[in-house]
């Protein structure tokens, strides 16, 4: 037990962390596209954390930063992921390659608009970790936390970082600059692909972006399909996939 | 940061003469930065080139070849994810994937070609080109120079369809100020709402927040918040 304020995190964690791990190299082996595996390490960080919302974000070509998973999808805190263009933890993790904790969220302290919206959203405490390879930083793994986490926790989260930045980069062994830039522009594209197909359902079923994305998870494990395929099938309107056949109704 | 990039490039393109066509603009910028004697953009729809742009007359004639040939390096690009990369039009290996224009490549002297697609997410709508007379790869430096570019010529073309003048494109540039994912979650939606491509709903978009002066992202958001939605002509 422990006796501080700080969240508990005790042995039983531990399971869960080793089928968080297990689950990733799982998708990672069965070849699962990068939106879903890193979407899925984004649950199973809320899950294994003491953590409310996790997402993960990478620095693509162009300098931006974007979100290619995350725990939830609401439009709250993809806000939070994105004001981090301008300010925030991340950016100053993927700027220094080290981790970043802010408990103070002040409104005086190095990044007021981001801690004043992450306030409002009822989160007290932020972490960016590194996803760093050979040296090259590529992005970070942001936890928001409704009471500060433990330090060994931190370190858990360092490790899920670590599998998530050779689940990005496990394709190519060569970890040049310019795979590394390839594969970061490959998995925004991906994340836009699913973006649209989102908007198409959430449109067609009158249902939010969050339920979206779980219909689209359903019509893959349901024929087989990967996340990525049922995309680009719904968006393009390709009927010769199950898929988007299946998705003409919503799948309960 | 590499938005140091973006910005860096972004500046260059506006620096080109404004009279010229911004598809013009962004070849010239192109051929310069990845060392290239020609460079073209190509907007490609169901695998037919439906307008060419070119740094200059030779590497419009390059993607003419390539598209009515039907194989090249940027014929391929259009359906793949990532840049075609053909560094040595002379070798065994090149004329084995482009067994048609190869030799042509090599007869007019070109001995690489990069291939950059125009993308986003399901918005396919073209090809970025480079045009080499020497072999050689590009540089990491030259390769991402090349996915700005791509990414920059495909929002100009966007803007364009959606009736932007030039002096709107400082702003649609400007790095950092799109909310990516939620622009193409709006796309996905009134693409439904139209029945329409994801390229024609991306288009409705950036056309309506011009004539309403308002930013993409802000139209984007009244759309997710189903505050705005478009309807076809005949429903209205």
């Amino acid at each position: 037990m422990t006796t501080s304020t700080e969240s508990t995190f005790d042995l039983p964690d531990a399971s869960k962390l080793a089928s968080a791990f297990v689950d990733l190299a799982r998708s990672v082996n069965d070849g699962k596209d990068m939106v879903e595996v890193f979407s899925m390490l984004a649950e199973r960080c809320v899950t294994v954390l003491t953590v409310a919302a996790c997402g993960i974000l990478v620095i693509d070509p162009m300098g931006e930063l974007e979100v290619i998973g995350s725990s939830n999808h609401s439009a709250h805190l993809l806000d939070l992921f994105q004001v981090q263009n301008v300010e925030g933890p991340c950016l100053q993790c993927c700027r220094t390659g080290t981790a970043v904790v802010d408990t103070e969220l002040s409104a005086n302290g190095p990044w007021p608009g981001f801690a004043t919206a992450a306030r409002e959203q009822g989160y007290v405490a932020v972490y960016a970790v590194p996803l760093a390879a050979r040296g090259i930083v590529v992005g970070a793994l942001n936890l928001f936390a409704n009471q500060p986490i433990r330090a060994d926790e931190l370190a858990v989260a360092q490790a899920l970082a670590d599998a998530a930045t050779i689940a990005l980069l496990q394709a190519d062994p060569r970890e040049d600059e310019v795979v590394v830039t390839r594969r970061l522009r490959l998995v925004v594209e991906e994340r836009n692909t699913i973006e649209q197909a989102k908007g198409v359902l959430s449109q067609r079923f009158s249902i939010d972006a969050q339920e979206a994305f779980v219909q689209l998870r359903r019509a893959g494990e349901r024929t087989g399909t990967r996340l990525i395929d049922v995309a680009t099938s719904v968006v393009n309107r390709d009927i010769s996939y199950d898929a988007a056949r299946l998705l003409a109704n919503p799948i309960e | 940061m590499t938005g140091d990039r973006w910005r860096r490039i972004a500046e260059q393109i506006e620096q080109i003469d404004s009279s010229l066509p911004i598809g013009r603009r962004v070849c010239v910028v192109a051929a310069e930065l990845l060392a290239a004697n020609d460079a073209s953009l190509a907007l490609v729809v169901n695998r037919t080139t439906s307008w060419i742009e070119g740094s200059d007359d030779a590497a419009v004639a390059l993607d003419e070849q390539q598209f009515s040939l039907g194989d090249g390096p940027s014929f391929r690009a259009i359906d793949s994810l990532s840049p075609v990369m053909a560094p040595d039009m002379a070798s065994p290996e090149s004329l084995r994937k482009w067994p048609a224009f190869a030799p042509v490549a090599v007869r007019h002297d070109v001995l690489a070609v990069f291939a950059f697609p125009l993308r986003v997410g399901e918005a396919r709508l073209g090809v970025m080109s480079a045009y080499r007379r020497e072999p050689g790869e590009l540089t990491a430096a030259e390769y991402a120079d090349g996915l700005v570019l791509a990414s920059l010529a495909t929002m100009a073309l966007l803007q364009e369809q959606a009736g932007a003048t030039p002096g709107d494109l400082a702003d649609a540039f400007s790095p950092g100020i799109t909310h990516q994912s939620q622009v193409q979650l709006a796309a996905g939606m009134v693409s439904e709402q139209l029945d329409v491509s994801i390229i024609e709903a991306l288009v409705r978009l950036r056309a309506y927040a011009y004539s309403n002066e308002q930013s993409v992202n802000s139209v984007a958001r009244s759309v997710i918040s189903r505050e705005l939605a478009f309807y076809k002509e005949e429903e209205q």
